[in-house]
């Protein structure tokens, strides 16, 4: 066929199968109409009354969530394209992005995390009045990268999804534009995620280069030098760990997270996260299922192990001593994706499962978590852990939920976050039997230093303990509001109800990909 | 129905008092120990079945009628291809791993059969179990399918003293904290809870739920400890916290890996029994290695004793009962429930066994002689508990019938005893606000009938006999030696030897005690103030009181109940050592 001189017949399929394509994608369209009516809709509104477009955004959000739960129904009840194109359903648009339960999962909690953000977002006292129309443009096209982060299946729209969602979120970190720490941390943030995706696209222009396809399901690196593939792979994966904050590119985490403004650090501790790991999952779910690499898996299990336990073990000594709260939940995040990675480590369906199940209780704990503190930290102009002393008798049902966040961070049933540690730390059992000898022994050596990691993690979540009830200083109280009660209240009831009655969650999860 | 009653009434107290307003603090207490009696109140009829001549249907009946009932749900073909797999398995303890050949295998996973074909397995290898001849009122609900995980309680005489005890202890504790001031609504709703937990562990033979009510004892100890405690309470709570939890995530490790070596994989605690044999010698060893040291920190056996003291000394009254009474025994009870029946290999194998004769004789004549330095009262009594705790190490290791009863009944002593003991000590410090033992002094003059009480709980805590005490250690002292004299473990009689100098070294601190703080004349003229007894802490001190006399007296109550379930582990593993 001559390249050159397509002609309108020759287009008219594939116009056909992009609108086609367009009807599993309205989550995404109907974001960016969002996107597009809050910047129009800031124009005309009055600076002052800015604040009100949470109506909008929210609206949006949930609305798009709504989308989602709907394309699964539809799915799982048998809609299905009609026939045509190079590629098949469920990938859409010449195989850059696919509709499959596995995009759906992570794009209800991505969705789900918004919400909460956008919620947190309303009730920040420190956000000025006159710029929120900004805000939440900027928000939700961070959003919009991640939806298109979790369901790509070609690493060029990958990459580009990867942009989309950092770029915003650069300028989202130094939303206080007269607060030093905040630009700070934008700088740090910029440059790092500036140097991680340089680095990533460099692996990725080799991968293209040798084998001349960017589709993650054709990328096989079989027939290449170990060494060569392995660096590949490596730098593929740098930008994957500034996102998901794994070791060795965790640095950037405690100073932007403490200088983001609260509801932007909750966004990147757990939609962000969710949509790095997300992607994460996927491409090494492909590496496995086309045994793309040319060494056998041990020694990728063997070099993910190893991040796993790094990185669980420096974020949780890290935050032994810290006296900021949002800088302890950063470094408590670090060490939250060293125990999600022990479920990526073992390349297997149980792994998947159980970090994608990781990852929605992971959203509602730490979400509840960042809240509190926002909400606490309004309350008494006090990031510190000071600020925490005494709510257990000023405002018990605050406390009462804080504790139940804590308890799930630390992993204590009956919460989500035991079920979740629960089940990647059975993952990582599960595969022992099928891994050589060697690898065993450290395997089993990654299962106590997570069990032990979280005693230690016991140790700093407890001093939140200790500030909100035995410390007998008198707290100022937290003014009542409905939406914080709210969604509060929603956020521990999912803490709590998901770790009595999961089997739905795991079931949910599992065979997605 | 019964035991579910008796785990989920006090939490659903808890929750309606979290819907009373905090000042109605009477209404919180009355709703509390409603909670609490109605409890006990349904545990002396889970007690009175082991009583009864017609106890009601065991488990291994549970099992096989329910295999039958799953069974006939299915449709015909089903049936049919079930009932000829099933029946051509061996099901009879020990079992063999349960594995499928690859056309067993693909007609059962043609039908879709897979999760039933897991059950009725789970199922008869529970009911091939010997203990499960001594289980009652089983409650079977599936829970998690995907990880095949029951709400899965019974009860057995191993179990029904230590939920009688929780009980009965519960509600007196709670008769006792009658005068807690300071944040009612928030000390009895998690005083409730603690009770429900308690009651939990000792019921759930699921393991995943028996993890889940282990560890959900943890969060309201450390709330008590923390809020309602003495001066150094925040570093006594934290420090009881990280110990216990070091040890239960050890735990779960275990179970985790217990659940993946298994075939069928099952967190079920009598299935696992069935299929334990089965597991090789190594994986045994080091099974039994972390739950050791997961029951061990709990209990507490000596390297990991640090926590306790600290923990009693700070604790408020109430929950030190709790504490001493039922918490340590959780230690005791997973030793007998886990360790020995899905370890048996492991723990027959002689590092173990000198492992645990001599933390046991460290365990009592250490804690006793630190109980003999002890300047503080509480702290007085937490050590000698430590040093009580010795005595069911040693029965264990010694493993012969009357050392493993004397084990399991030292357990229940200790518990009244030590209990008796804590509100013997609570009641004296509310008077005198200080807990020095030097510096009381005649008590006994001035409070006559708390003297008397006090006497029964520290001479059953010595050994007298006609008081509980004594019985029990007789027991683990008879049983050892019939166990240390005869061939491969001769060289352990200097162990048994060690040991018996505790009964000297513990009537020795028991004694000076007594002399210290009640004999003699009154001290400090403010000791004169002091009024004898009150209502509140008769009825909560005298119960257990009378218990320690009556169970000295005609211990055979007490010892039928839990002879045929602790006789039923030493026959499995004497059958298995051959």
């Amino acid at each position: 066929m001559d390249k050159t001189t397509l002609t309108f017949e020759q287009f008219q399929p594939l116009i056909a199968r992009f609108l086609a394509d367009c009807q599993w994608f309205w989550p995404e369209l109907l974001l960016i109409v969002v996107i597009a009516l809050l910047l129009l809709s800031d124009l005309f509104l009055p600076r002052s009354k800015s604040r009100n477009l949470f109506f909008l955004a929210m609206l949006g959000t949930v609305a798009a969530l709504l989308l989602v739960a709907w394309d699964l129904f539809r799915q799982t009840h048998g809609a299905v394209l009609p026939k045509g194109g190079e590629y098949p359903f469920p990938y859409l648009f010449q195989g850059m992005v696919i509709a499959d339960k596995f995009a759906y999962f992570c794009k209800i909690v991505v969705l789900a995390g918004t919400i909460g953000v956008i919620a947190m977002s309303y009730k920040e006292k420190r956000f000025n009045d006159y710029t929120m129309g900004e805000y939440y443009t900027l928000l939700l096209s961070s959003v919009l990268g991640m939806l298109l982060m979790v369901s790509a299946t070609d690493m060029l729209m990958f990459y580009l999804a990867m942009e989309l969602t950092s770029i915003p979120s650069y300028l989202l970190v130094g939303y206080h534009r007269d607060d030093p720490k905040g630009l700070e941390a934008s700088l740090k943030y910029i440059i790092y995620g500036a140097v991680a995706s340089g680095i990533m696209i460099y692996g990725l222009s080799w991968i293209y280069g040798v084998t001349g396809s960017l589709k993650i399901s054709q990328i096989s690196l079989g027939h290449f030098d170990k060494l060569f593939s392995g660096l590949v792979l490596l730098m593929v994966f740098a930008g994957i760990a500034y996102k998901i904050s794994t070791v060795p590119m965790q640095f950037w985490v405690p100073d932007v997270y403490e200088g983001a403004p609260t509801p932007v650090t909750a966004f990147l501790a757990v939609t962000s996260k969710a949509a790095g790991f997300a992607f994460l999952l996927r491409l090494v779910h492909a590496l496995r299922v086309s045994e793309a690499l040319p060494a056998s898996l041990p020694p990728y299990i063997f070099a993910f192990a190893v991040i796993a336990a790094l990185t669980m073990t420096i974020g949780n000594f890290m935050a032994l001593n810290q006296k900021n709260v949002k800088r302890l939940l950063a470094f408590s995040a670090i060490a939250h994706a060293g125990y999600l990675m022990m479920g990526v480590c073992v390349f297997s369906d149980q792994g998947q499962t159980a970090t994608l199940f990781y990852l929605a209780g992971y959203m509602l704990m730490n979400l509840g978590a960042f809240y509190i503190a926002m909400i606490v930290a309004n309350a008494t102009d006090d990031d510190n852990l000071t600020g925490f002393n005494g709510l257990g008798t000023s405002a018990p049902f605050f406390a009462g939920s804080m504790s139940i966040m804590l308890f799930s961070l630390i992993g204590i049933p009956p919460t989500v976050g035991f079920v979740g540690k629960f089940q990647l730390i059975a993952s990582v059992l599960s595969s022992l039997q099928t891994v050589p000898g060697w690898l065993r022994l450290s395997l089993i050596l990654l299962v106590l230093i997570a069990v032990l990691n979280t005693v230690v993690s016991l140790y700093y979540y407890a001093r939140i303990l200790k500030a909100m009830y035995f410390e007998e200083s008198k707290h100022p109280g937290i003014a009542p509001s409905a939406l914080n009660t709210v969604t509060v209240f929603v956020l521990a009831a999912g803490t709590l109800g998901l770790g009595i009655f999961f089997n739905w969650l795991i079931e949910g999860a599992k065979g997605t990909l | 129905m019964l035991l579910s009653l008796a785990i989920f009434l006090p939490l659903m107290a808890a929750l309606v008092i979290l819907f009373i307003p905090a000042r109605y603090k009477q209404a919180i207490k009355i709703v509390s120990l409603i909670g609490a009696s109605l409890c006990f109140y349904v545990t002396l009829h889970v007690t009175g079945a082991f009583f009864s001549r017609e106890p009601g249907e065991t488990m291994d009946h549970f099992f096989d009628n329910k295999v039958e009932m799953t069974l006939s749900s299915l449709k015909v073909e089903e049936q049919n291809a079930l009932r000829p797999i099933l029946a051509a398995k061996n099901f009879a303890y020990p079992a063999k791993s349960v594995t499928l050949t690859e056309a067993e295998q693909k007609a059962i996973h043609g039908l879709k059969l897979d999760h039933v074909w897991q059950q009725l397995v789970e199922m008869k290898l529970a009911s091939g179990v010997p203990q499960a001849k001594k289980m009652l009122m089983t409650e079977y609900y599936e829970w998690i399918p995907s990880f095949n995980i029951y709400y899965f309680v019974a009860v057995d005489g191993l179990s029904v003293s230590l939920v009688f005890l929780s009980a009965l202890l519960g509600m007196l504790c709670i008769i006792y904290s009658w005068n807690i001031e300071k944040a009612t609504k928030g000390f009895f709703s998690l005083f409730l809870l603690l009770i429900s937990a308690l009651m939990g562990v000792f019921l759930s033979l699921d393991f995943f739920l028996f993890y889940v009510f282990w560890e959900v004892v943890l969060l309201p100890m450390y709330f008590l400890i923390g809020i309602w405690g003495g001066p150094r309470r925040i570093y006594a709570a934290i420090k009881f916290f990280i110990y216990t939890l070091i040890g239960s995530v050890l735990m779960l490790v275990a179970m985790i890996a217990l659940y993946y070596f298994s075939s069928p994989q099952t967190f079920n605690v009598i299935s696992l029994m069935s299929l334990a044999p089965g597991f090789s010698h190594d994986f045994q060893w080091w099974i039994f290695l972390a739950l050791f040291i997961g029951f061990a920190i709990k209990v507490p056996v000596f390297p990991f004793h640090t926590w306790l003291p600290d923990a009693h000394v700070e604790a408020p009254t109430p929950v030190s009962v709790i504490l001493a009474g039922v918490l340590l025994k959780m230690g005791g009870y997973g030793f007998f429930r886990f360790n020995f029946p899905i370890a048996p290999s492991a723990s027959q194998d002689p590092f173990f066994v000198w492992m645990l004769a001599i933390l046991g004789v460290i365990n009592i004549v250490y804690g006793a002689f630190c109980a003999m330095a002890q300047k503080d009262f509480k702290s007085l009594v937490a050590y000698s508990s430590i040093s009580h705790m010795g005595y069911i190490l040693l029965g264990m290791a010694a493993f012969t019938y009357a050392s493993m009863q004397g084990a399991v009944l030292q357990m229940f002593n200790h518990g009244l005893s030590s209990a008796l003991m804590f509100l013997l000590v609570g009641v004296v410090y509310e008077r005198a606000h200080h807990r020095r033992i030097d510096d009381f002094g005649g008590i006994g003059l001035q409070m006559p009938y708390y003297t008397g009480i006090a006497m029964v709980g520290f001479f059953a805590s010595l050994g007298l006999p006609g008081l509980n005490g004594f019985i029990s250690e007789i027991m683990v002292f008879l049983g050892t030696y019939q166990g240390f004299s005869v061939a491969p473990n001769t060289d352990k009689m200097i162990l048994l030897y060690i040991a018996l100098s505790g009964i000297v070294l513990t009537a020795v601190y028991i004694l000076w005690t007594i002399q210290r703080v009640y004999m003699g004349e009154v001290k400090n003229e403010h000791y004169k103030e002091f009024k004898d007894i009150n209502a509140r802490e008769a009825i909560s001190m005298i119960p257990i009181a009378i218990l320690c006399i009556v169970l000295g007296v005609f211990p055979k109550l007490i010892l039928d109940v839990l002879q045929p379930s602790v006789d039923v582990i030493v026959d499995m593993m004497k059958m298995l050592g051959k």
